[in-house]
């Protein structure tokens, strides 16, 4: 009876099954070449990741429309019912069938993945199993619901609306966080990397959701004999359809109310000193009133800075910036805070300090401003080199087309940072590189390559390049999908110079600057060093360093270990959540962590040294490596 | 003769095929309904059904529309339950058809849903596999008979081949009950015809027991041995078409002028009979004893009554200035319908 019913849904649904099946594996193909192509250094199991998020979705959407809408719009469920057939036997096999597809499809794509994944060597099989479970839950929670939503009939497109609509409203609300939910957990950014940990409490949400909406379909399927869903798959009656367009139109126009008023709602700072120029708006509070001098004076400085910036660049309005004094921070460091419910930009920052350096906090600020202004869309990696060299670039501006030694720092800083080797390709992956040399020296190296620019191409090239890279307004529909925002392109569309021919230039002019500075560079000291897991059980590591200082300080020199556990590998650390072992060198240029942790954790570290020829830090390069 | 329906009571204790049943002559029963109770939401679909199918007959299943016909016929399909009640189907007696049951069940049913996309073949492939006594050459041969071409598409098909086709994969598996609820609804009387003539050929050449629904009383009058009348989700009459002829007549009594408005302030002229008293009025008198009054309507003159009754409470019937006179199955079967609005 089961092989009759299955025989039936092959022969009337095998073109709708194979459709799924083509579509599935050709654009599992296409994301693997597409990863491949990008970056080597992407997990295998990224793609996997894009699958399942894609295909998981749009195939279970297609499998139930196939399978259930398409049966129970034309009531031939009935026909059925009259046959010697059990009404649960007909929903299981229909709901088996499409899920036996998408589990399929998946699993196809899973072993491309592990194959892929073998070829590196990295490949356990915990690992795979990890993502199989993540990967297979998932997609089975989605076929899950929408079985469910097509058992809704007539009402599945109207509920599937409505809950995307208030899933998006109550997220920008951030009334609910859905990072946390179990099936978000699962397809996180640690999907690919995840070795070790199996994430059991997303999964046993997953899989309570997967009983949960397989239940009520079969409740929905069965209840009353099958009346009410039978009820459910007619078609709409003209007064439902108004019904139905008018609260969803009604549901936009609120949720479109409601964000307009959120972004109206900005941060404000009580008892502050403000400077406001045509779009641009700096609040400063110390502590001592609005009439504090020292904020007046910072205000104002920034507001002209973030104004002559705002035009230089072509943006209309830049978010508010506020900042608060913060006295136990060095002169050199600025924090910034989260306004999660509010625009704008809160900084803490110890400027009343005597060391307080308005062009460094500029150049600091600048690229925060300018993150936060394009909803992040400068950070993106393409691009990142030129937004973090922007800021030096700025509060140099009035010597720009001068030689790298005029600023005899930052040329140090950048000439130390090609030492290692400088190429194109570390523009693409310019996130490894700033793990590679440090923030201080990348931006330094940064500011080069726009230095670069604006001497062999002109300021004006120079600043369009800059506005359309930094300050171009973005599409914020599908038409994004279909422009080019790297900087090469821009580069080209801007400027008609190569980007080659950029990265040559900027070569020679670090090749001219070196000539004139390769005695002060000689003498700055590289650091190096090694990490050794010494095991205390099966299970625990102890974590012993040994740093190297090439050449060796003449003086007593301090360095620091820093280190954090990563959850995943492939995110991009935050300054804060770094931990520091320091050492004085000549006395322990070996040592070892206080605290031991478990095989299978994995490290971010690095060696770590001021140098004051370079007013900043020298690194000996992150390692993100897992505890063996 | 059965006069009234059987009881739920009447049912348990007397199942279905007993050997006094037997020893009597009368064909066994295939299907038997008991006190079949169904009801959505303050609607009573249907209320207390009570009905027999003996082997070999067809019954017809003759009701309004809403009557709660389909409904009964869903629950002996096993498609939706009653909510209380039994069945006593093919020698077993459940709440609820099974599965089994519905294997040896052919079913016609008012709507033909079938899926647009599969040939009159290839739909016949399909239900065979639902069905272990499912006779393919039979179902080619009801193909022929019934003049449907195997290759066309069910969506190609007209409403009668439709009904045709739905009537061929019912007869196709030889089913010991075959149900055919209101067949012929929405066919043109030439396709009535034809169909009506199919089922009486079929049924009668093979033996097959038919449950046939209708509320067309020229359908069932062709081609019913028995009849079931439905009304208000509880069964009217149940017997043969004969015995519904013989049991419900009109009487008319002539009544000097009497109408309804003076009907209550004279002496009546209908009262059981009461040899203790007997009556000094010179009018006309009827005895009721046995009788039921189905309608009862003044006229200019007489008084106009339909009654019921076994044939022994007939024989008191008659006199001076009553007569008797014989239904149409139709008259019988408004009288039947109609008689709580009719009767006070």
């Amino acid at each position: 009876m089961t092989g009759t019913l299955l025989r039936k849904e092959l022969r009337q649904h095998w073109i709708g099954l194979l459709a799924v099946l083509a579509v599935g594996l050709m654009s599992n193909l296409l994301i693997v070449a597409a990863s491949m192509a990008r970056s080597n250094a992407e997990s295998p199991f990224e793609g996997l990741r894009l699958f399942t998020i894609l295909i998981g979705m749009i195939g279970a959407l297609v499998l139930n429309h196939r399978l259930v809408v398409v049966e129970y719009q034309a009531r031939t469920q009935l026909f059925l019912e009259a046959l010697p057939v059990s009404r649960w036997r007909m929903v299981t096999v229909k709901y088996f069938l499409g899920l036996a597809v998408i589990l399929f499809l998946e699993g196809m794509a899973l072993v491309i993945a592990c194959l892929l994944a073998a070829r590196h060597g990295d490949l356990t099989i915990r690992f795979a199993t990890i993502v199989g479970a993540r990967s297979f839950s998932t997609v089975w929670l989605v076929y899950s619901f929408c079985f469910l939503m097509g058992l809704t009939g007539r009402y599945r497109l109207a509920l599937y609306l409505t809950l995307l609509l208030t899933g998006m409203l109550l997220i920008e609300r951030k009334a609910v966080g859905i990072s946390g939910f179990g099936p978000v957990v699962l397809l996180d950014a640690r999907f690919g990397y995840e070795r070790e940990v199996v994430p059991w409490a997303a999964l046993e949400i997953t899989w309570l959701l997967i009983l949960l909406f397989s239940l009520l379909a079969a409740v929905l399927s069965l209840i009353r004999e099958g009346s009410i869903a039978a009820l459910l798959a007619e078609k709409m009656s003209h007064r439902e359809k108004v019904l139905v367009a008018a609260s969803i139109c009604g549901l936009l126009f609120a949720a479109a109310t409601l964000s307009e008023k959120v972004k109206k709602e900005p941060f404000d700072l009580k008892h502050a000193s403000v400077a406001e120029e045509q779009g641009v708006k700096v609040k400063v509070a110390s502590g001592q009133g609005e009439d504090d001098p020292v904020s007046s004076r910072l205000a104002s400085h920034v507001a002209k800075e973030l104004t002559a910036m705002r035009e230089y660049l072509g943006i209309k309005e830049l978010p508010p910036v506020f900042i608060v004094r913060r006295r136990d921070l060095d002169a050199d460091r600025y924090d910034r805070g989260e306004l999660v419910r509010s625009e704008g930009i809160h900084v803490q920052a110890n400027f009343t300090s005597k060391e307080w350096q308005d062009e460094s906090f500029i150049a600091w600020l600048v690229p925060e401003v300018l993150a936060i202004a394009s909803k992040g869309r400068v950070k993106h990696e393409s691009q990142r080199w030129v937004l973090d060299g922007f800021g030096l670039f700025w509060v140099g501006r009035d010597h720009l087309e001068s030689a790298l030694t005029q600023d005899h720092v930052l040329a140090l800083r950048s000439l130390y940072g090609a030492q290692q080797g400088f190429a194109q390709a570390d523009l693409h992956r310019w996130l490894s590189f700033r793990e590679r040399v440090g923030e201080s020296i990348a931006s330094a190296m940064a500011w080069s390559g726009l230095k670069t620019l604006a001497r062999r191409q002109g300021s004006d090239q120079c600043q369009k390049f800059l506005r359309a890279v930094l300050g171009a307004r973005q599409s914020q529909d599908f038409r994004v999908l279909f422009k080019s925002n790297s900087w090469e392109h821009h580069l080209r569309e801007q400027t008609k110079a190569a980007p080659e021919s950029l990265v040559l230039q900027w070569q020679e002019e670090l090749a001219s600057a070196r000539q004139s500075l390769a005695p002060e560079l000689a003498k700055l000291p590289r650091v190096s060093g090694q990490v050794n897991y010494v095991p205390l059980s099966a299970e625990t590591r102890k974590v012993k360093y040994r740093v190297v200082l090439n050449p060796a300080p003449a003086s007593e020199t301090r360095y620091s270990f820093l280190y954090q556990t990563l959850s995943v590998l492939d995110e991009e650390s935050q300054p804060k959540d770094l931990q520091r072992d320091q050492n004085g060198y000549a006395q322990n240029a070996e040592a070892e962590l206080p605290e031991s942790y478990a095989r299978g954790q994995r490290l971010r570290w690095t060696f770590a040294l001021d140098v004051p020829t370079l007013r900043c830090q020298v690194i000996s390069g992150y390692v993100r490596e897992e505890i063996r | 003769m059965n006069v009234e329906p059987d009881k739920p009571a009447h049912c348990e204790s007397q199942p279905a095929n007993t050997d006094q049943d037997l020893a009597s002559g009368q064909r066994p029963v295939v299907l038997r309904a008991c006190g079949l109770k169904r009801v959505f939401g303050k609607v009573s679909a249907v209320d207390g059904l009570d009905l027999t199918v003996h082997a070999g007959e067809i019954y017809g299943f003759l009701g309004v529309n809403g009557a709660g016909k389909t409904t009964a016929i869903r629950i002996l399909m096993g498609i939706i339950k009653c909510d209380e009640g039994t069945l006593e189907l093919l020698g077993k007696t459940t709440r609820r058809t099974t599965i089994q049951q519905k294997q040896s069940i052919g079913y016609v049913s008012q709507e033909q849903t079938f899926y647009p996309w599969m040939t009159c073949r290839a739909l016949g492939r399909f239900v065979g596999g639902l069905y272990p006594t499912w006779d393919a050459p039979e179902f080619d041969r009801l193909l022929r008979v019934l003049d449907l071409p195997p290759d066309r598409k069910v969506s190609q098909l007209s409403g009668g081949m439709r009904v045709k086709l739905a009537l061929a994969l019912a007869l196709a598996p030889h089913p010991a009950l075959l149900i055919l609820d209101e067949p012929t609804s929405g066919l043109d009387p030439l396709a009535r015809r034809q169909f009506l003539d199919i089922i009486q050929r079929e049924t009668r050449e093979h033996g097959h027991t038919t449950f046939f629904s209708s509320h067309i009383i020229d359908e069932i009058e062709r081609v019913a041995d028995r009849v079931g009348i439905i009304h208000r989700g509880r069964m009217q009459y149940e017997g043969s078409l004969e015995s519904l002829r013989a049991s419900v007549r009109r009487v008319d009594i002539v009544t000097d002028g009497e109408t309804s408005a003076t009907r209550e302030s004279r002496p009546p002229i209908l009262e059981p009979n009461n040899p203790a008293e007997p009556r000094t009025d010179a009018r006309p008198q009827l005895m009721l004893e046995g009788l039921e009054i189905l309608r009862d309507e003044a006229r200019d003159g007489f008084r106009s009554l339909v009654l019921r009754g076994p044939s022994s409470a007939w024989q008191a019937v008659g006199g001076p200035g009553i007569h008797v006179q014989e239904l149409s199955v139709e008259d019988i079967f408004v009288a039947l319908v109609g008689k709580e609005a009719i009767v006070a």
